[in-house]
């Protein structure tokens, strides 16, 4: 059984009457919002080195190191007991500190430094803890993780994947076994019961989607059903009857907490089931057929902005065509659905440039990047009406069984804290979203890494070749490189490059499966090139070979500037960890979506005064940079915010329809 | 794509089984010849008009049918129209919204909390929106009405309505014919302060006279009246019933009477207070009884009486016509008529409305935003002329109520309405030129700046002619109506003490100088003090010679001799500075301007052109040119035909006989007269229009703004 007392002393928080045990929805209003977002972007928190909460750990250090192996348990096990009846005391703390930095000392081989006390101090305070990229993240979330799951809660660390789930999880492992606690791993395609038992294990490390996922089961599982019925439940069929997945929200510590919790939460997380089309094909092929008898402008007009409608005269048309048919061809409702539905699919979707044919089956294609996207659907029946135009297989609708948004979902636990690397612009948001405060924690060494001059060039195949020589000249010198892309595809031009320059390279596709993590582990070697793509970014520990070390550490080369600024920061993060040697550049080109994307105009006009591929003036192209990323960052925002609003019109209009069903 | 079939929250709502609270009370109506059916919201005034689907819709809401069942049912009854996804959604959000939905799930407890703190904050909340009718309720009047009920039940019979009549009708016709001594001097009357008392003590009790009306004609048809309670109307307390029951009575003259029997009641009231006014001898009752037909007269007709305020006039219109929400609705056309017409969206949805109904929204809701405006300036401004500071407040309220408001939601149906959706980006365009052009229009364009003023045909400085000192007058040196030309001698005063002081004066510097002659050689200590005697004596004499020769008058420029009464004036004493007459000639002739203090700044540092009309003849226009522009101000004007008195308009200070000080410093601005201008305008008044050249309509606003707070406090 599961105790999270110790998460809600003095801290005034309303529990949900749901099935577990979770925070209520605080109803926020927009002025209030507004305002905390406001005080974030004022007042920012940073640690300070020598705080006295590490002081007095430093003080127990001694004391705690004399103790045998069991007596530590047994300290830790008293401290944590009084926290049940205390909270999370600043003098309970350090001292349970005191004892997983030992326990971490004798089982891992690593003494958390005073930096990562203070980060372990900020998560279990519910807050952000924002550490430079390479400071040991994970290591200092083990002494929140140990703290509340020996006090009883279930503690949830949530990574931004199933690959870093398991490693992080297989890493602390040790630790965890020192103090009698048990780890779960969820994943992607482990079965209901396998997840159950998991999540009942007091650390769990799972990835935010899997654990957004699980929650919807849940609550379509257990529907309305609150907290005593599900008590009673139990006593009346003893234990083990099947309730929630989820044993409740206590704690989650979110890793790269700005990626999860900001930038994954532009859309509401959906779970629905595809259920056998209701209409039938028939239906369908009748719709594409009269639509294709209709005159343009007389029966129907084309707007610009990719629409399409039926006029006055289409309608009657219309309704003379489908006479004859049954059905729902008698509603004229039906009529101008189904009809609309048919021009869009034939006027508006065109093979090969919105959606390909692949085995019979219509997928869809990313206008922007030019992707497919094999698991996307279009909206209720212009998929199936594609489908019908394409002359393939009618597939069922998808049903929507259950939403949420991020923003509700984390919430919802009773504390919610994160780490990042990157934090500083979506400070305010944090604190707006999740009332979730940032502290930002002093490096443990002071950073060597050197930021070379940026490059700009005209084209993207000039920047390509001034790419591939630069990795070739620095990987000659004995150093590692890393070059960060942003698509499979830009990796696989730079590597023909490289190739045809006869130069070694490994090509990293974002999979991060085991093959990819050996190759992380090789990719500090000397005179080694490895071409990866961003999302390898966040996570990654490339441990360098000594000799690498000493000519100079890691080299990243930044060959196209992301939306964001943090994801940037992000790879250039990836060097010159820990204290030691590194350097970073971008070489990028006018052609890069970025630039193309959110300064056009600026791009076009500046063109004709670049000076063949040479290095502008750095002020310029960092300022081109910055507003160009500012302005992504604002559209962005602006999308995340209006999901929250509908999400709370949605849910305000909907009151009627019971809690779970939301 | 009007329509879409299809809702993503579908999914929440699928499997409930909803059903109408049992207290829930459907009403059909019949309104311009179509069939409503009506649920009531139980918090009153609020209607919610079902189409007929929806109805069909509400009648399967039993609570033991999905409302995916019943959605399908729907669509497979085929005819007439069908409902989509979304107005099935829309209507289970507005009936829960309306507190008359059950459904088989347990209640969102976090919700229901949240929606109760709602309602309670809602009261501040309109407070703080509109703190011009801030309502406080404080009982509940219906088991007393309930009571009395019976007893009053025949005023709202035939019979009441013809005892009303016997009343009312003579008292118009009596109004009429005293209507001279009632409108007498009404505003002293009113307004003054022993007034005032009695007002404050009749004003409550007519007012609740006339709110039992209302809960009464409510009560007598059977619609319960729970609510009673004391409305701030600009901060006047007024007493206020709920009789929004009322609103289900099938018949509309019901349901207008309602509406009207407030007013009813207080037209009675009137009635009856001028049959006391007209018999009792002038007292305190004949003062009460004047009130009472102040307030209850006036105040009816012009507040309650008017349908373009929400009051009792909007009401019995509305139900009159048939046209309930009438306000709401005839925003909503409008919008829509701009979404479609303007910004070219096709797609957004047609309200419902019949064509009589359109011409009725078309000409309501831009009249009745018109008179919104208007009577809120006009609170403004009165506001402002008691209490400068609430003035000021109620402006900044009233800007943004009428103006800050308004934008706000154009703002944010441009941004955030769903209609628009595929249209946004040519809305917001064509918002933002509009916005432009008028900023452009209120700062940029550049518009004529006038301003106006009052003056008097008058003489310059140098054509008139006064005596140079007392005297008697003797004759005239040159004949009036003669031409002279500057410098000739006009007339000759006579002071008799004048010349025998000169004569004294003469006498005594010759004896002086004989005096200094004969001593000269012989003594010269004695010379010297003598010399010192004949040199005053002879000072004396010289200021006497000139005193004596400013009897005679020159002419201080050329032009034709004029005086009022020339014959009369030989032996007529004039003192020092007197009139005696003029030197007129044509071109010499000015127009003496009276600035007002607010303007002088503009004549002064804008002066464009001058236009004046006589005011004889307004029909003509001449343009003048200027003179002089006066260094300060005086506070005394140069005529008293320019003062309120003298049917002016710059005001005087009533202690002054004859109507020439001014209550305010005015400045003289002089202008030449035109050549066209015929001389006997003499004295004339004059309009006279300055044109300032050309400014902004912003920049002219914000002088005049920034004049009126200057001279409010006094800076």
């Amino acid at each position: 059984m599961s105790d999270a007392r110790a998460l809600l002393i003095g801290r005034g928080i309303e529990l949900g009457d749901g099935a577990y045990l979770e925070h209520a929805d605080q109803p926020t209003h927009a002025v209030e919002e507004w305002l905390r977002a406001l005080l974030a972007r004022l007042a920012g928190g940073t640690a300070k080195r020598d705080s006295s909460f590490v002081r007095q750990v430093n003080a127990l250090e001694e004391e705690i190191k004399a103790l045998g192996d069991d007596a530590l348990r047994a300290a830790m096990r008293a401290v944590t007991a009084q926290m049940q009846t205390a909270g999370f005391r600043e003098d309970l703390l350090a001292r349970a500190f005191a004892i997983v930095r030992e326990a971490s000392r004798r089982t891992l081989g690593m003494r958390h430094h005073d930096v990562q006390l203070l980060a372990g101090q900020a998560l279990l305070r519910g807050r952000i803890a924002e550490m430079a990229t390479g400071e040991g993240k994970t290591l200092a979330a083990t002494l929140g993780v140990c703290t509340a799951a020996m006090a009883g809660a279930a503690v949830h660390v949530v990574t931004v994947n199933d690959y870093l789930a398991e490693r992080d999880a297989e890493d602390n492992t040790p630790l965890f076994a020192f103090f009698g606690l048990s780890v779960g791993v969820v994943k992607q395609d482990m079965s209901i019961d396998d997840r159950r038992s998991l999540y009942a294990r007091d650390v769990v490390y799972v990835s935010n989607k899997e654990l957004t996922f699980d929650y919807l089961k849940d609550r379509i599982a257990l529907g309305a059903t609150i907290a005593s019925q599900l008590k009673l439940r139990r006593l009346s069929r003893g234990r083990g009857t099947a309730d929630g997945i989820l044993r409740g929200l206590h704690v989650a510590i979110v890793d790269e907490a700005d990626s999860v919790l900001i930038d994954e939460a532009r859309t509401p997380l959906i779970i629905s089931e595809t259920l056998p089309d209701d209409l039938g094909e028939e239906i369908y092929q009748q719709a594409i057929s009269v639509a294709g008898q209709l005159q343009p402008r007389l029966d129907y007009v084309q707007g610009r902005q990719r629409d399409i409608w039926l006029t006055a005269a289409g309608e009657s048309t219309v309704a003379g065509l489908v006479k004859d048919f049954g059905g729902v061809w008698k509603s004229p409702l039906w009529q101008k659905e189904l009809i609309g539905k048919a021009l869009s699919a034939l006027h508006m979707f065109q093979r090969d440039q919105h959606y390909i044919i692949v085995e019979n089956k219509v997928q869809i294609v990313d206008e922007f990047t030019g992707r497919v996207m094999p698991d996307r659907t279009w909206e209720r029946g212009l998929h199936q009406m594609i489908e019908a135009k394409e002359n393939c297989e009618i597939t069922g609708q998808r049903r929507t069984l259950s939403q949420i948004t991020y923003q509700r979902f984390f919430g919802r636990y009773l504390l919610l804290a994160g780490m990042t690397g990157t934090a500083e612009e979506v400070g305010p948001e944090l604190k707006r979203v999740y009332d979730l405060d940032v502290t930002r924690i002093p490096t443990h060494k002071p950073t060597r890494r050197l930021r070379l001059p940026d490059q700009l060039f005209r084209t993207s195949d000039e920047r390509w070749q001034a790419v591939a020589a630069r990795a070739q000249l620095v990987a000659e010198e004995g150093r590692a490189v890393l070059v960060g892309t942003r698509s499979v595809e830009a990796s696989e031009i730079l590597s023909q490059l490289l190739v045809a320059r006869g130069v070694a390279h490994t090509v990293l596709n974002a999979r991060q499966d085991k093959e990819e993590a050996d190759a992380v582990g090789q990719a500090g070697m000397a005179g080694r090139i490895t071409v990866a793509t961003n999302m390898a970014g966040r996570g990654t520990d490339i441990k360098l070979a000594p000799e690498v070390e000493e000519r100079g550490g890691l080299h990243v080369i930044l060959t196209e500037f992301h939306e964001s600024a943090r994801v940037d920061r992000q790879l250039f993060g990836r060097s010159a960890r820990q204290g030691n040697p590194g350097s970073v550049e971008a070489i990028v080109s006018l052609g890069d979506e970025l630039f193309q994307r959110y300064t056009p105009t600026l791009v076009r006009l500046g063109l004709p005064f670049l000076p063949g591929a040479e290095t502008p003036n750095a002020l310029l192209l960092k300022g081109l940079v910055r507003y160009a990323q500012s302005k992504a960052e604002r559209q962005n925002r602006r999308i995340r915010l209006d999901t929250i609003r509908r999400d709370r019109q949605w849910l305000k209009a909907l009151g009627f329809v019971g809690g779970e069903r939301k | 794509m009007t329509r879409s079939l299809f809702s993503s929250s579908w999914h929440s709502v699928a499997d409930l089984r909803p059903r109408l609270v049992p207290q829930a009370r459907i009403h059909r109506h019949v309104y311009r010849g179509q069939v409503w059916h009506v649920v009531q919201d139980q918090t009153g005034g609020r209607y919610h008009r079902l189409s007929p689907a929806a109805y069909n819709l509400l009648l399967g809401m039993d609570g033991t049918q999905s409302v995916q069942q019943l959605w399908e049912k729907a669509n497979q009854s085929g005819d007439g129209d069908a409902c989509t996804q979304n107005e099935i959604v829309d209507l289970l959000v507005q009936l829960h919204a309306a507190d008359l939905l059950q459904a088989d799930t347990n209640p969102d407890s976090a919700a229901l909390f949240e929606r109760y703190r709602k309602k309670r904050s809602a009261t501040l909340k309109q407070f703080l929106l509109n703190p011009m009718s801030l309502k406080l309720p404080l009982i509940d009047p219906d088991p007393f009405l309930v009571r009395w009920a019976p007893l009053l039940a025949w005023c709202f019979t035939r019979a009441g309505g013809l005892l009303w009549l016997a009343v009312v009708l003579p008292a118009l016709v009596m109004a009429g014919q005293h209507w001279p001594e009632l409108t007498r001097n009404m505003s002293d009357q009113v307004l003054s302060s022993s007034n005032l008392l009695v007002m404050a003590f009749v004003f409550p009790i007519v007012k609740l006279l006339h709110e039992l009306g209302h809960a009464f004609a409510s009560r007598v048809w059977g619609g319960p009246v729970h609510e009673m309670g004391v409305m701030f109307l600009v901060f006047a307390p007024v007493p206020y019933v709920n009789a929004s029951a009322s609103s289900v009575f099938p018949s509309k003259w019901r349901r207008a009477v309602v509406a009207a029997a407030g007013m009813l009641v207080e037209l009675f009231l009137a009635a009856l207070a001028l049959y006391v006014w007209l018999l009792v001898e002038p007292g305190v009752v004949r003062a009460v009884a004047y009130n009472v037909m102040v307030v209850a007269g006036v105040s009816t007709l012009i507040v309650n009486g008017n349908p373009l305020l929400r009051y009792d006039g909007y009401y019995i219109l509305t139900d009159l016509i048939e046209m309930p929400n009438l306000a709401q609705r005839g925003q909503k056309y409008l919008a829509y008529l701009w979404d479609r017409y303007v910004f070219g969206a096709h797609d957004v949805d047609e309200p419902q409305e019949g064509t009589a109904e359109r011409r009725w929204l078309l000409a309501y809701t831009p009249l009745a935003w018109c008179y919104r405006v208007f009577v809120t300036v006009s609170i403004m401004l009165f506001v402002a002329g008691q209490f400068f500071i609430f003035g000021v407040l109620i402006a900044l309220w009233g800007l943004v109520s009428l103006i800050g408001m308004p934008i706000w939601k154009a703002y944010k149906h441009v941004v955030r309405s769903p209609g628009l959706q595929r249209h946004r980006v040519r809305a917001a365009r064509i918002s933002l030129g509009l916005a432009a052009a008028v900023l452009f229009l209120f700062f940029v364009v550049p518009l004529p700046l006038h301003s106006r003023a009052e003056g008097v045909v008058w003489l310059p400085d140098q054509a008139i002619v006064r005596a140079g000192g007392n005297g008697f007058f003797r004759h005239w040196l040159i004949e009036p109506g003669s031409p002279v030309s500057k410098g000739e001698a006009l007339f000759e005063l006579e002071d008799q003490l004048l010349s025998t002081e000169l004569e004294v004066a003469r006498a005594k510097v010759a004896e002086a100088e004989a005096k200094y002659r004969s001593e000269q050689f012989v003594d010269q200590a004695k010379a010297a003090l003598s010399g010192r005697q004949l040199e005053q004596e002879e000072a004396v004499l010289a200021k006497l010679e000139e005193r004596a020769g400013k009897l005679v008058a020159y002419a201080e420029t050329d032009g034709v001799l004029a005086a009022a009464v020339s014959q009369d004036m030989p032996g007529r004493y004039l003192k020092k500075g007197e009139l005696a007459g003029y030197v007129l000639e044509r071109n010499s002739l000015i127009v003496r301007v009276v600035v007002p203090q607010s303007n002088i700044d503009l004549v002064r540092a804008y002066f464009r052109s001058a236009e004046l009309r006589l005011a004889d003849r307004v029909g003509a226009s001449h343009s003048a040119t200027l003179v002089r522009t006066p260094a300060g101000g005086v506070e005394e004007l140069p005529t008293p035909a320019l003062g309120v008195a003298g049917g002016g308009q710059i005001p005087t200070v009533p202690s002054d006989q004859n109507g020439v000080k001014t209550t305010e410093r005015v400045f003289l601005v002089d202008l030449a007269l035109p050549a066209d201008v015929p001389s006997t305008a003499f004295g004339e008044r004059v309009h006279v229009r300055f044109g300032h050249g050309w400014e902004p309509l912003a920049w002219q606003g914000f002088r005049r703004l920034r004049q009126l707070l200057l001279s409010h406090f006094n800076v």
